[in-house]
């Protein structure tokens, strides 16, 4: 086994016993919010899940610059993973806050900052998506595509100062440089580490799609290599 | 086969853990203020139960889908590499 499969594979096992200690210290050690109730043990996951969506369209940002700089395809590799991951996370994302909002607030949705940003942050990032699916083969699609991933992250940090920069029912930040917000010690210990936990199960999703990534290229390159020499187009699934 | 290199990993490491700790270091510097905490044995932990359970199950079913999803694709790969295999053998057979 190469030393690249022994680390993804521990990262694996590291990130599964992670998981199953944050489980049991979610709803086992931490206590309950007097006001929220059972409910506020949504935002273990809720705030772990924006955090690390937030890094990884940071990681969009670096892969693009990169790609942009030196035009090498393992940029654009690391760039269009982090954004498929990034994507997922920001549907749990809303996904979460509409469950935590109904009992809360008592409705699903409403156009407030925090939320209207964070479906606009969806909105880019599935459009980077969709941009790289409807390009044609080439490099064109994915120069389109980093230019796109650069401006995009301009969202992020709006999505994360929107409740101070605007009047907002959105509870206040807990995490981060402008962190306000109250939290007991134990649910600050248990927030950090659900952050880290989801962090190494990010980096193992990406270290996995990256190299699907770059398997997919090497193939699509083949198959160019083989319809220029058979002077066929190759009919494959 | 190329070489592992373990370099981008290493980064990709050092940059989660700078990541995490900015999200962690001014959370943890706090000050300890438990106005909103009570015990939970005191608490009322049936309301809202269903959204809770929603929650927790929607968000492993996403992960769980995004890695059958991939491990799909690395399927398909492989057999579409096979497939370029023998057609380019039958080509090589050809001339």
């Amino acid at each position: 086994m190469s030393i690249g499969m022994v680390l993804k594979n521990g990262l694996f096992v590291v990130c599964a016993t992670m998981m199953l200690v944050i489980l049991y210290l979610i709803f086992m050690w931490v206590p309950t919010d007097n006001i929220q109730g059972t409910v506020q043990r949504i935002m273990y996951f809720h705030v772990s899940v924006a955090w690390v969506a937030f890094l990884a369209f940071f990681i969009v940002l670096v892969g693009s610059v990169g790609y942009l700089w030196k035009g090498t395809s393992k940029w654009d590799h690391l760039a269009y993973s982090a954004a498929e991951i990034g994507v997922l996370l920001t549907t749990l994302l809303l996904i979460t806050g509409i469950l935590w909002a109904k009992p809360i607030w008592g409705v699903w949705w409403t156009w407030e900052p925090r939320l209207t940003t964070s479906l606009m942050l969806w909105l880019i990032y599935v459009a980077y998506l969709m941009l790289r699916a409807y390009s044609p083969p080439g490099n064109q699609g994915a120069r389109y595509a980093a230019v796109l991933g650069i401006i995009g992250f301009i969202d992020v940090p709006i999505v994360y100062y929107s409740v101070k920069l605007w009047r907002t029912v959105h509870p206040q930040v807990i995490v981060g440089p402008a962190a306000s917000g109250s939290l007991d010690s134990s649910m600050r210990i248990l927030l950090f580490l659900t952050v880290a936990t989801f962090t190494v199960l990010f980096v193992y999703l990406l270290i996995d799609r990256v190299s699907l990534r770059k398997s997919e290229d090497e193939v699509e390159w083949v198959r160019g290599i083989a319809e220029q020499a058979s002077h066929l187009p190759l009919s494959l699934r | 086969m190329k070489p592992f290199s373990l370099k981008p990993l290493v980064t990709l490491l050092v940059v989660s853990a700078i990541f995490v700790s900015t999200a962690a270091i001014p959370a943890l510097a706090q000050q300890d203020i438990s106005v909103q905490v009570t015990n939970a044995e005191s608490g009322d932990t049936e309301t809202n139960l269903p959204y809770l359970f929603a929650v927790y199950s929607i968000t492993w079913i996403a992960f769980f889908a995004y890695l059958y999803y991939m491990s799909q694709r690395q399927r398909n790969l492989r057999s579409e590499v096979e497939e370029l295999r023998q057609i380019l053998a039958e080509k090589e057979g050809k001339d």
